[in-house]
C-alpha cells in the first residue's frame, strides 16, 4: 500500500500541524548516525515491513516521577489499566526497586509533598510502598525577611482555621471549582476524617529517590497482575514522527478489503535501540527541554532567573534550635538579596537545604571546605546581608576562605546580640532561631540554575505534556513535584473518564479538559512564586518596608493566612468540573 | 441543535461520482426529512463498512463502481482521489476542535454517559459487563449519524453499530474518520458500519423481503438513538413508527431533542445562533421542537415503547461543559457535577425546558 504526503493547501487547522512540524530530531539524537532522516519522511511500506512500529495506546516519554505515577496511575485505573502502555526511559528504572540507603545518609534531591499529593500517592498505591522512617512531617513554617525581620509564622492549624471558606463555598456551588464531595474525597483517603487534618502535617518531606522507589515497586506489581505496561530503559528517543496526515485513495477506496485502520496521524516513536513505538497518546514527562514539546511545536515561554540553586544534606543540632521542639519538624525559610535560603527537615536530625543564590556565589559555595560551608550556612540564617556579602566577597578563587569564617561569624554574632538585646528589652517578640548546622553530608552539594517556563499549551492532537515539561517553577516554594503529581492525577482521571465514555482518549477532544483543569492553576503558582522571587530579590528600603508590612500583616490576618496555607497545601483545588 | 450537514453539503459543489442508481434518488438533499420519498430497492442500499467483507473493486481509478457482494444486498462504491482529499478536508472540519461541530463534540461524553446508565438501569448492560467493552454484544443503530461521534464512541465501547444518515457526504467522512481507529477496525469487540439512508428507507427498501430474511440481515436492533434529529424530521409521527419498528422486542429506544419553550428560543435560537454564532445560523427551526409530553405520547401511541426516563441536559457557559440535570425520578447520572447541573436550580419541569433526553424500552416479545 504506497502512501505518499497530500499537499498541505486548503486544510483546516487541525491538521495543520501535522505539515508544518512532523519530525523532530532531537538535541539528543546522536550526529554520528550514518544516515540522517529527511524533515518529512516519505516513505514506501508494506504490510510486511520489518521495522513496523508498534502500537500502543499510551506512550510516556521520560521515567522521572511524574512519567512514572502516569503509568501506576494508568494502570491502577479501572478502564485504563486494560490499556497498552509503554514507558521510556533514558537511564536505569529497574534498580529503583533496589533502593537501599544507609540510615545515616540522604540524598540531596529531595521534596516536600502536600497532602493532596500524599492523597494521590495512596490512591496510587505508592505511599505504602515507602519506609516511614524516612519520611519527615513538615509540622510548621517560619518565614521571615533577611533584611527587616518581619516574620510569617505557619502551622497546620492555619491551613483548616476555616475548613470552608466563604468565596470556597460560592464557586463551588456554581461549579466553577471542585465539588466538596471531590475535595472530600481527598481528605477521607489522606486522614481518616475532617477533625484530623487539625493535627496533619503541612508537608512530607522525603527524597526523590524514596517516591521512585515506591513507584517502581508498584510497576512491578501492575506487570506481575497482567497489566500491559511495558517499559523500555537505558534507551533514548531518537525521533519521533507523523508519517502522513491524510488517508490516500487506497485507504478508504478498499474499506472492505483491508482490516488495518489507518493510524498515520498516530505520532511514531523510534529508539536509538531500533524499537519503534506508535502512539494513540504520546505524553511528554520528559523534563523542561522536553522532545515531545518540541514535536508539538508548542512553545514554552518563560526566562532564567540570574540564579542558581545549590542543594546540599545537613545534619543539624536541633538542641540549638529556641522554637518549641527544638525547631523538629519545621522548616525554616529566610529571603536574603540573593534570593531565599531554605531548611527543610529530615529524620534523625538530618536536614535539607535549598539555598537561591547568584550563579558565581553557588559554586563557590560548592568548592568552600565542608566545616567553612556549615559556619556561612549558619550565618545566611541569622547573620545581616551586609555580613554576608563580606564573607562571600572573602571565598578565594580556589574555594578557600580568604579569612576565618568561624572567627567574624562568631565575634559579630556577639555584637548583635547584645544589641538585638538592647533592642527587643521590653518588647515580648523574641524570634524562633532555627537549629545549627553542624556537618555537610559528602558530595551532596550540587548547584543547578533556576528557571520559569510555561507551555503555551499541555496537549495537542494526540499529544500532552506533564510535569517540568508542561510548566517549570522557581523552588522556592517547593511546589514544582506537586504541580507535577496533580498534572498526573488529572490526566490519569481525563483519560479514565475518556474510555468510560467511548472516547478517542489521544484526540483533542479528549485531553482539552486536562488542559483547561490544569493550565491555570500552573500558572497562578508559577506567577505567585515568580512575584514572590522579585519582591524578595532586592533589598531597595521602600520595597522592603512594603513587603515587610505586607508579610506582618498577612501574619496577623487569619483567613488570609488560611488562604494562602490552603494553597500551598494543594487544598484549594483547581477550577474543574468533570470528575465523576 | 442539529448537526445535520445541512451546512457543509450546501457548500459541496459536486455530486461523487456514483453509480446511476444512486444519482437518481436525489441524495444531495441535506436533511434526513427532506429526502423525498425515496423508492430505494434493495440494489440501491449502499452499504459502507469499515471491517466488512472482502472487497472487490479496488483497482478502481477515476470512477466508481459498484460490485455486488453473493451473500447481502449491498454494494461497495469507490470514490476517486480528488474526492478523497475532499472528504477528508470535510472530515477534519467536522472533527475540528474549534470548528462548527464544538458543541456537538463537547455534547458526546454527556450522551454517553446518559445511554450507558439508561441501559444500566433497564438492565439491558449487566453490572458485571466488562469495563472495557460494557456494550459488547449489543446491535445499536444511530439514526442520523453524522460524521460519526456517536456511532464511533457506542463502538469503542463494545457495540456494534450502524449508523445511518441522508447525506452521503456524511457518510463518506464518518468512514474516513472510523478508519482512524485500530480499536473499531478488528481491535476490539465493537465495529461501526454506516448506511447512507434515512430510517424510513432500511426498512422499506427490504418490504419485498420475507420476515425471515429481515431477521436474517438483522434489521432489528437492540439499542436505537436518534439524538437531535427527530426536531428536524418533516413527519415526526412516522418516524417514530419506523424507529419502533427496528427495535427488537424488549429493545431500548434513546432520543433527544429539544423543547418548545420560550427559553429554548432564546437560548438556541437568540443566543447560541445570533447572539454568540456558536452554532451555524439557520441550525434550528423552534416551531418544529417538541416538549417532553408531546414526545412521551408519540413514543408510546406510535413507537409502542414504555417511556422510562426523562432527563434535561443544559449548557454550563462557566465550566464549558454540557450538564446532565437531575432526572424526574430525582437520580442524578452525572455524579460529576454534583448539583445535577445548573438548569436543575430552575426546578423540575424547566430543567427539560431545553434539550432533553427520553429513555423507552420496547415490550417483550409476547
Amino acid at each position: 500500500m504506497a502512501t505518499h504526503i497530500l499537499s498541505s493547501t486548503a486544510r483546516s487547522g487541525f491538521g495543520s500541524r501535522l505539515h508544518s512540524v512532523a519530525t523532530c530530531r532531537l538535541p539528543l539524537a546522536r550526529s554520528q548516525l550514518p544516515h540522517r532522516i529527511s524533515a518529512i519522511r516519505v516513505q514506501s511500506t508494506t504490510a510486511q515491513d520489518t521495522t513496523a512500529p508498534e502500537q500502543y495506546d499510551v506512550v510516556i516519554v521520560g521515567g522521572g516521577i511524574a512519567g512514572s505515577a502516569l503509568a501506576c496511575a494508568l494502570a491502577s485505573g479501572k478502564a485504563s489499566s486494560t490499556q497498552k502502555i509503554g514507558l521510556i526511559e533514558a537511564f536505569d528504572l529497574s534498580s529503583h526497586a533496589k533502593w537501599s540507603p544507609r540510615p545515616d545518609q540522604y540524598s540531596n534531591r529531595v521534596s516536600s509533598l502536600t497532602p493532596k499529593s500524599v492523597a494521590f500517592l495512596k490512591k496510587i498505591g505508592v505511599w505504602a510502598e515507602l519506609d516511614p522512617s524516612r519520611v519527615a512531617e513538615m509540622e510548621g513554617m517560619q518565614v521571615w525577611d533577611g533584611v527587616s525581620g518581619a516574620r510569617i509564622t505557619f502551622d497546620a492549624a492555619n491551613a483548616t482555621s476555616t475548613r470552608s471558606s466563604f468565596l470556597h463555598q460560592v464557586l463551588s456551588t456554581s461549579g466553577l471549582i471542585g465539588n466538596p464531595a471531590a475535595d472530600l474525597e481527598y481528605r477521607d483517603s489522606s486522614f481518616n476524617d475532617g477533625s484530623d487534618i487539625k493535627s496533619s502535617p503541612l508537608a512530607w518531606m522525603t527524597e526523590n529517590l524514596h517516591v521512585q522507589y515506591g513507584l517502581q515497586k508498584q510497576i512491578l506489581g501492575h506487570q506481575e497482575r497482567g497489566v500491559k505496561l511495558d517499559i523500555f530503559e537505558r534507551t533514548k528517543v531518537q525521533g519521533i514522527t507523523v508519517k502522513q496526515a491524510y488517508p490516500t485513495d487506497a485507504d478508504v477506496s478498499a474499506p472492505a478489503g483491508s482490516t488495518a485502520a489507518d493510524v498515520s496521524d498516530w505520532p511514531v516513536i523510534e529508539l536509538d535501540n531500533g524499537k519503534k513505538l506508535q502512539a494513540r497518546l504520546l505524553v511528554g514527562a520528559d523534563g523542561v527541554n522536553s522532545p515531545v514539546r518540541s514535536f508539538a511545536s508548542i512553545e514554552s515561554l518563560g526566562w532564567d532567573y540570574q540564579q542558581f540553586g545549590l542543594v546540599a544534606t545537613l545534619k543539624v543540632d536541633h538542641l540549638t534550635s529556641t522554637a518549641p521542639g527544638n525547631g523538629v519538624g519545621i522548616a525554616w525559610q529566610r529571603f536574603l538579596p540573593t534570593g531565599p535560603i531554605a531548611l527543610l527537615p529530615l529524620n534523625n536530625g538530618f536536614a535539607s537545604l535549598v539555598w537561591s543564590t547568584t550563579p558565581k556565589i553557588a559554586q563557590d559555595l560548592k568548592k568552600l571546605p565542608a566545616s567553612d560551608f556549615c559556619v556561612l550556612v549558619n550565618a545566611a540564617f541569622s547573620a545581616s546581608p551586609a555580613e554576608l556579602e563580606y564573607l562571600y566577597k572573602n571565598i578565594g578563587p580556589d574555594g578557600q576562605p580568604l579569612v576565618d569564617f568561624q572567627q567574624e561569624t562568631e565575634w559579630r554574632a556577639g555584637v548583635q546580640d547584645m544589641e538585638a538585646f538592647r533592642t527587643a528589652f521590653g518588647s515580648s517578640r523574641t524570634d524562633a532561631k532555627p537549629p545549627k548546622v553542624i556537618e555537610v553530608q559528602e558530595n551532596t552539594r550540587a548547584p543547578f540554575p533556576l528557571r520559569m517556563r510555561n507551555s503555551n499549551s499541555y496537549v495537542e492532537d494526540r499529544v500532552a505534556l506533564v510535569g517540568d515539561a508542561a510548566h517549570t517553577v522557581h523552588p522556592l516554594a517547593g511546589q514544582g513535584l506537586n504541580q507535577g503529581l496533580a498534572d498526573v492525577e488529572c490526566l490519569a482521571r481525563v483519560i479514565e473518564q475518556g474510555l468510560l465514555s467511548g472516547s478517542d482518549i489521544g484526540n483533542i477532544h479528549s485531553l482539552t479538559p486536562y488542559s483547561s483543569e490544569r493550565f491555570l492553576p500552573n500558572l497562578a503558582m508559577l506567577g505567585t512564586v515568580d512575584k514572590l522571587s522579585k519582591l524578595y530579590n532586592t533589598d531597595l528600603s521602600p520595597i522592603v518596608w512594603a513587603r515587610s508590612l505586607g508579610l506582618t500583616a498577612v501574619d496577623s490576618m487569619g483567613p488570609i493566612k488560611t488562604e494562602i496555607m490552603r494553597f500551598a497545601m494543594g487544598l484549594e483545588d483547581a477550577p474543574h468540573s468533570n470528575r465523576s | 441543535m442539529s448537526y445535520s450537514m445541512a451546512r457543509i453539503s450546501s457548500r459541496i459543489s459536486f455530486l461523487p461520482r456514483i453509480n446511476a442508481a444512486t444519482a437518481a434518488h436525489g441524495l444531495r438533499s441535506p436533511r434526513l426529512a427532506r429526502v423525498p420519498g425515496i423508492q430505494a430497492r434493495i440494489s440501491g442500499a449502499r452499504v459502507f463498512s469499515s471491517t466488512g467483507t472482502p472487497h472487490h473493486s479496488s483497482t478502481n481509478d477515476n470512477n466508481t463502481s459498484a460490485s455486488s457482494e453473493p451473500h447481502s444486498s449491498s454494494s461497495v462504491y469507490t470514490v476517486n482521489k480528488e474526492e478523497i482529499a475532499k472528504f477528508a478536508a470535510m472530515s477534519d472540519e467536522w472533527w475540528a476542535p474549534q470548528g462548527p461541530f464544538k458543541m456537538l463534540h463537547l455534547m458526546n461524553p454527556p450522551r454517553i454517559r446518559y445511554i450507558r446508565s439508561r441501559l444500566e438501569a433497564v438492565g439491558t448492560i449487566s453490572s458485571t459487563a466488562s469495563k472495557r467493552f460494557p456494550l459488547q454484544g449489543l446491535r445499536v443503530l444511530d439514526v442520523g449519524c453524522g460524521g460519526g461521534l456517536l456511532s464511533e464512541s457506542l463502538a469503542r465501547l463494545g457495540a456494534q453499530v450502524t449508523g445511518l444518515d441522508a447525506s452521503v457526504e456524511n457518510v463518506q467522512m464518518a468512514l474516513i474518520h472510523a478508519k482512524k481507529d485500530p480499536l473499531l477496525n478488528g481491535g476490539g469487540p465493537g465495529s461501526v458500519e454506516y448506511r447512507h439512508q434515512t430510517a424510513g428507507n432500511l426498512l422499506r427498501s427490504f418490504e419485498f423481503v420475507d420476515m425471515e430474511q429481515l431477521v436474517e440481515e438483522g434489521l432489528q436492533f437492540d439499542v436505537v438513538c436518534s439524538l437531535e434529529v427527530i426536531e428536524h424530521v418533516d413527519n415526526p409521527a412516522g418516524f417514530l413508527k419506523v424507529l419502533g419498528d427496528l427495535l427488537k422486542p424488549n429493545g431500548d429506544l434513546i432520543l433527544s431533542t429539544m423543547s418548545r419553550t420560550k427559553l429554548s428560543y432564546f437560548l438556541t435560537v437568540l443566543c447560541a445562533e445570533h447572539l454568540l454564532r456558536m452554532v451555524p445560523v439557520g441550525t434550528h427551526h423552534w416551531s418544529k421542537f417538541i416538549n417532553p409530553e408531546e414526545l412521551a405520547a408519540g413514543v408510546e401511541d406510535l413507537a409502542k415503547c414504555q417511556v422510562v426516563n426523562i432527563q434535561g441536559i443544559g449548557f454550563n457557559p462557566l465550566s464549558g461543559q454540557w450538564e446532565l440535570t437531575r432526572s424526574r425520578d430525582g437520580s442524578n447520572v452525572d455524579s460529576s457535577t454534583g448539583s445535577g447541573g445548573w438548569m436543575s436550580l430552575l426546578g423540575s419541569p424547566m430543567a427539560e425546558a431545553v434539550n432533553y433526553f427520553l429513555s423507552a424500552k420496547k415490550a417483550p416479545a409476547p
